[in-house]
This record gives structure tokens, sequence and C-alpha cells, in this order.
């Protein structure tokens, strides 16, 4: 077939992220599912501007830009407070339009400054008043209201308007369009954050507190953060999983374990590394502590890794070879100890290698760090539907090429059958007309999306 | 599907004896008679029917039976084991017994729509989980439960087989319980797959249990933290970029290879321990939100209608129309195969289990030994 001259190098992109994509119906469902959703009850509109209106209109607020703000200093005089690089001045009692962000939930009673605008927020101060928290330098006070004007979600910084017009590839500026096309490296995906989680979806907030942490370290202020506050956007992850994990799953998947996972792993498939464990072996029992973890994540990788695939049936029987194998090799390191290091570790690492070889032929990159075999987010790559036994090797070759997709039905916090109680024609008792229920229905869906928000967990939530 | 040929094919491209009457709206489950072939379906017209599946030769024939109502939609429903008796529950938060060919009463009461009911016939109680966050124990003489049990979040699946019984509830827990001590949580994990549950089946050999998402996806996982070595995910009801919620789990009675039907409107038969695929069938132009298998594995009933997955703004009142379908599986789609060994690979295979016949049933399970529960006790009934 040979190459084509001109390839395919005016992929569609989207406006307000620089994502790229295959096609545009794909850029258009990417617009609608990340920029045009209303954040209150997740409706997907078809512009932004169209969602703005929408938020107005039936949630009554403004979709509005917030900004960190950052205590620098505080003293019962005066109270320092930095805008991303700005700094501010506050005098004690002086007020300004800032909205307190209540979710690390520290304030000094003392020292904090009454922030007026929203009420709810200065009760919420003055009612803690018993309350005895403690606010630290450096950790984030609140948002301040920027721009009162509109914002398109998860936007850059300077594509955030909803005023322009964009529906897939049409109505982007010519300045725009002409200078995306001249950064020759466009890096690709922000496949960084792109685990999708859906309660990061939320909102602002948690994006936000991402975000504040770079500005801050320009401030010099690292040292000072309260170590707790990393907590919360960490500890977003937790509320999904409250329970403690038996240990044989956080080998791989959890974050808590992480750390011991995350260590070891990538030693394991690393030669070199091994020596250098060997020589901590001779010291008696010691090392079967030692040997094991590298053991755990040895077997891990191989263990979960060929799993998850389903219709992908050649490649399992290699990890069933592999996992006895390292499963007797661990049992036999355990008594050896000091014995023989070096004879342990070569088919050790033979086995390594086989499993990781099969590994890169059998899987999309599924790296042995991120792919437990508990569903690593929608970021694995590929269809699953295809012919019962099919050799994962092809699989690779399809691969859209951005890895978001949509799920069909997204809502986290109900269920579908929740959702359809919410029609007015099944509550009432008589079910006359659907013109009845397609009258009243949106007003049951707002009710039950209020009930929802009222309700909602996530700590985090700014209500406004 | 294909091009807007007869809708008779874009519903029905299996080609699968359609049941008569079905209901107005959508079917909510769909549940077989442990006994007899008759086929109890509940639905959001408020309406439990019951159907008498007939056989004559190689074809399937259904006729309408009975039916009766509750006050708001009805969710869910399961068969006394004696075949006699259909309990359901709904959104009118009720419980319901029906003897068929009698009227039916009102065992119980929730505090919110009733989700889940199962008959335990070892206990001779009905359970049964709803939006309540609570289980409730039910002796059938009584208006009041015998026991209620506080889940950590609403109910959203439930499934026994004696003495496990494992309970998906929002927030993606999995509560699983031993029913010789049903008022102890056995385990409380939080779900393998990372998006809402949507339903979940226990193993026949009370091994594990299977959880399916919403995000297409079907968890395998096992109780016993020695077998946690054979826990896996696997992806299915997915078409390009579009996820598919996995609806509905149901093991084949004799093969214990299980069946997954989503809002894609697919179903698909799969063999876990092989870890394969057994066969894909065609999709069907509407969701497939509940499907089951009859007592001896030989009829696979599934409903066509819509499962709100997509929202109420995809949902036409005018035009939806709710099916029910029967599959006779073949042997091929439901028996078990053996794992494929593609040549040069030797396999050790230290748990194979040589999936000629299915699962190599274990006696003396290990998840009932090794954890310190009462083994053998009575209900306390308070």
């Amino acid at each position: 077939m040979g190459k084509k001259k001109k390839r395919v190098e005016s992929k569609v992109w989207c406006y307000y992220c620089d994502r790229e994509f295959d096609d545009e119906k794909i850029l258009v469902q990417h617009q609608k599912a990340k920029h045009f959703k209303c954040h209150v009850c997740h409706k997907k509109l078809s512009t932004a501007g169209g969602m703005s209106i929408h938020v107005l209109q039936v949630h009554k607020e403004n979709v509005n830009k917030y900004v960190n703000v950052f205590l620098l200093h505080y003293s019962p005089v005066f109270c320092l407070y930095s805008i991303n690089s700005d700094c501010c001045c506050l005098a004690r009692g002086e007020k300004q339009a800032w909205h307190v962000l209540t979710y690390p939930h520290y304030v000094d009673f003392v020292n904090f400054n009454v922030f007026s605008v929203l009420e709810r927020v200065c009760v919420l101060i003055h009612s803690c008043s018993m309350s005895v928290l403690s606010i630290s330098i450096g950790s984030v006070v609140g948002f301040t209201l920027v721009s009162s004007s509109s914002v398109v979600p998860n936007a850059k910084a300077d594509r955030e308007s909803t005023d322009i017009e964009i529906y897939g590839m049409q109505g982007i500026p010519a300045d725009v369009l002409a200078a995306h096309y001249g950064d020759d490296d466009d890096d690709v995906p922000s496949k960084s954050a792109k685990v999708e989680i859906p309660s990061s979806q939320v909102g602002v907030v948690p994006g936000s507190l991402g975000v504040g942490y770079p500005p801050q370290s320009t401030l010099g202020m690292r040292p000072f953060y309260n170590p707790s506050l990393p907590v919360p956007p960490g500890g977003w992850q937790v509320p999904p999983r409250p329970q403690p994990w038996f240990p044989q799953y956080p080998a791989v998947s959890v974050p808590p374990p992480a750390p011991l996972g995350m260590v070891q792993q990538p030693l394991f498939p690393v030669q070199n590394v091994r020596p250098p464990i060997s020589s901590t072996v001779p010291p008696g029992l010691q090392p079967p502590v030692s040997i094991a973890p590298p053991g755990l994540p040895a077997s891990s990788p191989s263990l979960p890794v060929p799993q998850p695939l389903f219709p992908v049936v050649a490649n399992n029987n290699v990890p069933t070879q592999s996992s006895p194998f390292s499963a007797s090799m661990l049992s036999t390191s355990i008594p050896l100890g000091s014995a023989e290091p070096k004879s342990l570790i070569d088919p050790h690492t033979s086995n390594n290698i086989m499993a990781s070889s099969y590994h890169a032929s059998g899987f999309q990159g599924g790296t042995p760090v991120n792919s437990h075999s508990y569903a690593s987010g929608p970021n694995t790559a590929g269809p699953s539907i295809g012919p019962p036994p099919v050799i994962a090797n092809k699989a690779p070759a399809i691969q859209p090429a951005t890895n978001e997709v949509y799920l069909v039905w997204d809502d986290e916090a109900m269920s579908m059958e929740e959702r359809r109680m919410s029609l007015s024609k099944y509550q009432v008792h008589d079910e006359t007309s659907q013109l009845h229920g397609f009258i009243f229905q949106m007003r049951s869906i707002d009710a039950e999306i209020d009930r929802r928000i009222s309700g909602s967990r996530l700590a985090g939530r700014m209500a406004f | 599907m294909s091009a807007f040929g007869s809708t008779l094919a874009n519903t029905n491209p299996n080609r699968s004896t359609e049941v008569v009457h079905p209901p107005t709206d959508s079917v909510s489950s769909l549940c077989f008679s442990p006994k007899a072939n008759y086929l109890v379906a509940t639905s959001w017209d408020n309406q439990v029917r019951c159907w008498e599946m007939m056989r004559n030769g190689t074809n399937l024939a259904s006729a309408a039976k009975a039916a009766m109502s509750h006050d708001q939609p009805a969710l869910c429903s399961t068969w006394k084991d004696d075949g006699t008796t259909v309990f359901s529950g709904g959104c009118d938060k009720q419980v319901k017994m029906w003897p068929l060919g009698g009227n039916a009463v009102t065992v119980g009461t929730h505090d919110a729509p009733v989700k889940e009911v199962a008959w335990i016939p070892e206990m001779n109680m009905l359970v049964s989980g709803g939006w309540d966050k609570t289980l409730r124990y039910w002796d059938l003489r009584q208006q009041s439960p015998v026991h209620v049990q506080q889940l950590p979040d609403r109910c959203y699946a439930l499934s026994v087989r004696h003495p496990l019984m494992v309970v998906g509830t929002a927030d993606r827990n999995l509560v699983v319980y031993n029913l010789q001590n049903p008022q102890a949580e056995f385990k409380k994990i939080v779900s393998p797959l990372k998006y809402q549950t949507r339903c979940v089946a226990a193993f026949p050999d009370q091994q594990g249990f299977l959880v399916g998402s919403i995000e297409g996806r079907v968890g395998v996982h096992h109780l016993d933290d020695t077998q946690q070595s054979k826990n896996f995910t696997f992806k299915c009801h997915r078409e390009n970029t579009d996820i598919y919620s996995v609806n509905s789990l149901n093991f084949h009675p004799v093969h214990h290879t299980f069946a997954t039907a989503g809002s894609d409107g697919a179903f698909n038969f799969w063999d876990k321990d092989s870890k394969q695929r057994l066969k894909a069938m065609s999709r069907c132009s509407q969701p497939i939100p509940c499907s089951a298998f009859n007592n001896d594995g030989s009829i696979y009933a599934y409903a066509v209608c819509y499962d709100w997955s997509k929202g109420a703004e995809n949902h036409n009142p005018a035009t939806a129309k709710a099916y029910i379908y029967l599959h006779a599986p073949q042997e091929s789609e439901v028996k078990g195969k053996p794992r494929v060994n593609t040549g040069g690979r030797n396999t050790v295979s230290n748990n194979s289990t040589a999936a000629i016949d299915g699962i190599s049933e274990r006696p003396g399970e290990p998840w009932e030994t090794s954890i310190p529960i009462i083994m053998v006790g009575t209900l306390e009934t308070t």
C-alpha cells in the first residue's frame, strides 16, 4: 500500500482542550461529554452556549470560574492571601467577595477573616466558633470568583468562553486554527489525567485543587503545606473504597499499598537490580520478607495482567504456567535464603522475561504497574467484542486514536430504575396519558436531581 | 443492525420465539419456575404476568396464564421452590405473595421501592432488598420481618445460592452473607469493578460470584482468599466507543456456564473456567434489561425493551414496545469447553478445571471451612 504522502495530518481536534481525534463524530461526542455537559444534571448539550443557557435556566446559576486562594500568612491583625501569584492583603474584618471553600474543613476561627457574599458560608464560619480547627499557611482557604461570565468545563485557560460557538471543528477562529497546526508537537492526549474516574467529573473542585499546587510552588511555600491537605484529592478515591482490602489484592491495585507494589515493581523486570537484592539475602531469615515482596510483584504482574481480557484464550496459559513457577520459586527461595541467591534469581528473571514477553505480545501496553485485573478504567484500549478465541496479537492494531470511551449509562449516583422512577408517570397511581407524564417529567427529574445534590456524599462538591 | 428491513428482524435477530401477550411497558425481571416451565415477568406497567411454556417438538410456544398487579411498577420476582407461589416486589414498597390461581397478598413492606427478592428454601424465608438500604427477611406468616439487615447503601442486586448470598449495593459495595448466620456480614468488599454495580450472580458451587457493572465489564470473584488468584474481570457489551451496561448475569443450571445480557441488546454465553466466550448472539435493537434460564437450562428467556440506559429522552412511550423472547440454547452454546491450548506452551494447569463438563464440583468448599463462622446453626428467629 505504501505511505500516503499527505497523511491525515489535519486531524480533527477539540478547541477547548486541544485533544486530537480521528473522526469528527468522536470529536463531537467528546465535546458533548466533556465540555458541553451540565455539571448539575449531567445533561449533554450541543454547544457551550446552549449549556450555559441550560444551566442558567434550569438550575439558576452561572457557570463561573474560580481560582484557588492560598493562605500565605495570618496574624490577628491582617491576613495575607494569594491568588495564584498575586498577593492580596486583607485587614481583619475586611470583607471581600470570596467564596470560601469548606472542603478542607480547616478554619482557625481566631485568625480567620470573615468572608461575606455567600451567607451560608458565613453562617458556617460563625457556627463553627466552638470548634477548634486550624488552618495552616499554604493551605487553600477558598476560591475567588475571578470572572462571572460563563465558562466551559474542562477547557484550557484561554479557551473557556462560552461565547464562541464551537461545534466539532466548526467555529474555531482562524488564528487559533493556524496556531494549532503550526505547533509541531501536540502533546496528543492529556493522557496523564485520563483515568475516567466518574467522581472526578464532579466539577471544578478536584481539578482545581490539582491546579492549585503548581502555583503554590512558585511561591515557594511547599514545605508549609499542611500534609493532611493532599489527602483529600488522594483521598478522593478513598470514599469509594472504605473497606480494607484483602491482602491478596493490594499488591497490585489499591493506592494505599501502592508504595509497596510501586516500589518493588520497577525493580522487577530489571535484571541488574537483582544482585543488590541478593546482597541483602545473606542476613538470615529477614530475606524472606524482602524476597517475598519482589516475589509478590513478580507473580502479580504475571497473574493479573494476562487474565483480564476475556476473549483472549491463548495467553491464559502463560500465566498459569508462570504462576506455579514463581510460586514454587518462592517457596524454594525462602528456605534457601542466603544459600544461592544468584541461581534463584536467574530462573526467576528468566521466568519473568517470559512473562513480560508474553505481556508485550498479549496486551495493548498494559503495564504491570497499572494493569491489575480490575478495571483499569476505560483507558484500556481496543474493542473487546471479537470472535471467541482470538489471539490478542491482532487486537492492538485496532486502537482508537483517543482513549476516551463513552459509557452509555454514566450516572454513578443512581441506577437506571431509580432514574426511571423519577418520572411522574410511574409515581402517580393512575397511569393516564403520556402527555401528562411528559409535562411533569422535567419537574420530577429536577426534583430528583435536587435530592441527589443535597444528599450527595461528595464532600468536596461546592453547593451553590 | 441491518437496514430498515422488517422491524421484526431488528428486535429479534436471533429468531427466538416470541412470548405472546407481552407486557405493555418495559420488563423489569424474568423468572422461571423451578419445577415447571412457567415464566413470570414483572413490568413497569405494574403487572406481574405468568405464562406457560409448551414444547412441541423443537418448537416453543407460550400461553398467558395469569396476572396480578401492584400499585406501582413491579421490579423483581421470584418463585417459591415448590413452584406454586410467586413473590414480587415493586415501587409500591410492597412484597407480595401470589399463590398461582389465587390472589396476591402483601407479606411485607419496605420504606422505599423493593428492588430484589429471593426465596431461600433452606430457611423457608423470603429475603427482599430495597432502596431503603435494608434487607428484610420474611416469614410468610407474619407481617413484620423476621430480621432487618442494614446495608451500606441501596440494594441494586441480589443473588442467593444457599448458604451464599451476595448483595450488590449502590456505591459499589458488595456484601456477602453466610445464610447460616445471616445477621452478620460475612464479607464486605468494594466491587472489583470501578463502576456502579448492576447485577450479581452467585456461583452454583458457592465459591464466589460474578458482578456486572454499567461499564460493560464483569468481574469473577472468589470468596476464599486462597483462590484470589483466580479472580479476573473481562469486558463485554461494548461497541466501538460505546460501553453498555451489563444488565443480567445468569448461570446455566446444568453446565454452570453463564450468560450475560446488556444494554446493547446482545446476550452472550461464557465459560469462566476456560475463560472463553462460548457464543455471541446478535444484537437486538433495544436493550435487554433482564433474562433467565429455566430449571433445566433448555430455555433462555430474555426481554427486549428499553431499560432507561440513555435516559428519559430516549423513551418514546408511543412507540416503545416490550418483547420477551425464548431462546433454546444449543449444547455448543452453553456447554463448557476445555481451555484452548496453542502449541508449544506446556500448560502447567494448577488451577485448571478441565472444563469438559463445566465446573468440576469440589466438595468441602474452602470458603466455608477456613473462615471462622458459625458453621452449623439454626437461625435465631428474633
